[in-house]
């Protein structure tokens, strides 16, 4: 009951400080969402990580610079040190042969070293209204205050205006380099926009979510948002959602106990959108998975009603009752598939069991010749028209007789009219 | 004495850091280490959480099984999950440190374990912790990784050389890539996590990659640049901590500047050099 009041409480805007922390926490989330969906496609994800550790001696230079925690000065110097850690990031790996990832590890080690030691100085020069500037280390979202609201909002509406403006050019050099190049779109131009965009909601987010996890913020995002859609557009504002909704929700957790920082909250709920959508998705591995078993299934079942219609066109009589041992000896298959697709083929109505004696029903009768009539129809229409070798169409034919479709069928007939034989001499059955 | 204890702990980190920290930039796998640092502080919390001492053996184990998931996941996100190498690192890890800190915030308050010796670590105290035969704790762990770390580079010199040079030659001699590459990670792992509660889960980073960066600058010979990495590792300890105590700031991002101030130096003097014989 506890809970259901403090969610009551929380997302009714009863409470100012909250109302302010809500709507800041929204608009940082959806900002760092869109923006993450460039960095993944740039391939950018880890200068992030250089960028968002080195604010931290950005900040304490705002900071020891107006001697207040005035957002502006704060973001601010954030924003200059974030520019230097990106200028570094490829000065280094640009004049000497360290790599890229190196040399992120090298600028953000330092960096974040730096910050340490200013803070350190800061703490220890007296100075109160210091408190409270480590909690830019993990993101403290209750610290967020109306006139924060007004930075954020500034700042989120000129990457509301960057993106839009130059969206084809975005689109044309994420997606075709050649083609971008060829037009003569400057590569340099998009770089830096780019770049520009991290810095600037890597500078607002971490009031949020923190230094050390502000890179989640904008990698994981885009990462699932890419699970759902191939669209481009759809994946910004899918990744914006993803973002607002954990950062909201983590806020929201972190409130049930205040001790707690809002940016490890964020993060695992938002990591746990990118493994439901990982598992769950269009392109998800449970939804692979699921359809290749279905897939399995049916063509398990297909052999068996095959085997089905093979013994009975040796002995003349299709409706003839089997038992196991009689289908295995005339077609190799494993018992425990044997019996899943009897069970299958059962529960389709398609199979009769009577005292160990399997038969098929009239609608089982009519789906193993259709299947039958596929195989066949394939293989000579691969023989007549493709100039195939008789004793190469079987291969082809066994994989194409589980996915062909009516039309595909009625196409066939129409090409090579109502043909009696396969290549082998084989009937082809007709429903009569 | 109080001095030495400290220079000592920073030394043997700087040596292992940076032996290991080599073989992970030749492999352009420095990212890794970056994640490996972070990804191991939920094994660290609960084992603590556990065992109730900092500095155990069953913190060893809880970072090793948490360093080996991280590098599982990253590969499983990776190939099976179709994310990006690069985004399948910034998940994990961002994701398994979050979790250690939720984990210390609500589970270990007032312990001997925290957020601020989680991030910056804590190497000026070493020498009044517990000691074991009368050398503290940190240090005496330290020691012990070195006794098996620094042997086993050594002897598997030649299978680390080949397999981070060329990884074509190695297979038709043989050689197994991902043995010597999970030796690596395995070898990496632990001394970040005695390194842990030092040196910071950040700046232990710099400290596997910037000394291994400064000898790639220098050399292009496996025996030189380990040499120099070595060396580069320890004399930035011992002047990092001389210049902190001169300053009276802390030691461990001292030392990290330091190496990061020679680094870019060397870049910049070594680029004017070769401007002017051009």
């Amino acid at each position: 009951m506890e809970f259901w009041n403090d969610f009551i409480y929380f997302f009714s805007f009863q409470d100012a400080n909250i109302t302010n922390v809500l709507l800041g926490t929204l608009i940082l989330g959806f900002t760092c969402g869109i923006v993450g969906i460039l960095v993944v496609l740039n391939k950018k994800t880890l200068i992030v990580d250089a960028v968002s550790h080195s604010i931290l001696p950005g900040i304490c230079l705002g900071f020891m610079f107006s001697g207040v925690k005035n957002p502006i000065y704060l973001i601010s110097g954030g924003m200059l040190a974030g520019a230097f850690a990106v200028f570094l990031v490829d000065w280094i790996s640009k004049v000497s042969r360290i790599k890229k990832d190196a040399s992120i590890a090298i600028t953000l080690s330092v960096l974040f070293s730096v910050g340490v030691i200013m803070l350190n100085i800061i703490q220890h020069s007296g100075n109160s209204n210091q408190s409270g500037l480590s909690d830019f280390l993990f993101g403290k979202a209750a610290t967020i205050i109306r006139s924060d609201l007004y930075v954020f909002g500034a700042l989120c509406a000129l990457v509301l205006i960057i993106i839009p403006l130059f969206y084809q050019h975005f689109k044309i050099a994420l997606f075709d380099e050649g083609f971008a190049k060829t037009i003569g779109l400057s590569e340099k131009l998009i770089q830096i926009l780019i770049s520009a965009l991290i810095i600037i909601s890597t500078a607002i987010g971490i009031q949020t979510v923190g230094i050390i996890l502000m890179s989640a913020l904008i990698i994981t995002p885009a990462s699932s948002a890419f699970f759902w859609t191939n669209n481009f557009k759809t994946s910004i504002i899918l990744s914006g959602f993803f973002a607002a909704i954990s950062s909201v929700l983590g806020v929201f957790i972190s409130y049930l106990s205040p001790n707690m920082p809002t940016g490890p909250w964020i993060i695992v709920v938002l990591s746990s959108i990118a493994i439901l959508s990982a598992l769950f998705s269009r392109k998800g591995l449970l939804t692979k998975q699921f359809k290749a078993s279905r897939n399995n299934r049916k063509i398990i079942s297909d052999n068996v009603l095959k085997t089905f219609y093979k013994l009975g066109e040796q002995e003349n009589r299709i409706d003839k009752g089997r038992s196991i041992r009689e289908i295995q000896n005339f077609h190799q298959m494993a018992l425990h598939e044997l019996k899943k697709g009897l069970k299958i083929l059962k529960k389709n109505g398609l199979l009769l069991e009577e005292e160990a004696t399997w038969n098929l029903t009239d609608n089982g009768i009519s789906e193993a010749k259709r299947i039958i009539r596929m195989h066949r129809l394939w293989e000579l229409y691969m023989e007549k028209f493709m100039q195939i070798q008789t004793d190469h169409v079987h291969e082809s034919a066994e994989t194409i007789e589980h996915i062909m479709t009516l039309e595909l069928e009625i196409e066939l007939l129409n090409k090579m009219g109502k043909p009696k034989n396969d290549p082998h001499k084989k009937n082809i059955p007709y429903e009569d | 004495m109080f001095d030495f204890w400290i220079i000592l702990t920073a030394s043997l980190i700087a040596i292992n850091s940076s032996l290991l920290g080599s073989f992970l930039v030749l492999r352009k796998m420095s990212l890794i280490g970056d994640a490996l640092s972070h990804a191991v502080l939920p094994g660290i919390v609960i084992a603590f959480l556990i065992s109730g001492e900092i500095n155990s053996f069953w913190m060893l184990l809880g970072a090793s099984a948490f360093g080996i998931l991280a590098i599982l996941l990253i590969d499983w996100l990776n190939r099976v999950g179709g994310f990006g190498k690069d985004s399948s690192i910034g998940i994990i890890y961002t994701l398994l440190f979050a979790v250690g800190i939720i984990l210390i915030t609500s589970k270990a308050k007032n312990a001997d374990i925290d957020v601020d010796c989680v991030l910056f670590g804590d190497i000026n105290t070493t020498p009044m912790v517990a000691k074991i035969l009368g050398i503290p704790a940190p240090t005496f762990n330290l020691l012990v990784i070195s006794i098996i770390t620094i042997p086993i580079i050594l002897l598997g010199l030649k299978g680390f050389k080949i397999t981070s040079f060329d990884k074509g030659y190695a297979k038709t001699l043989g050689i197994s890539i991902p043995f010597w590459t999970y030796l690596l990670l395995s070898l990496s792992s632990v001394s970040t996590v005695f390194s842990f509660d030092s040196v910071g889960a950040i700046m232990v980073i710099g400290l596997l990659v910037i000394p291994a960066s400064f000898a790639n600058i220098l050399t292009r010979q496996l025996k030189p640049f380990l040499a120099i990495s070595v060396s580069f590792g320890v004399i930035s300890c011992i002047l990092g901590h001389l210049v902190a105590n001169k300053l009276d700031i802390p030691s461990v991002p001292t030392i990290c500047v330091l190496m990061g101030t020679f680094l870019i130096s060397s870049l910049i003097v070594k680029r004017n050099l070769k401007g002017s014989s051009n």
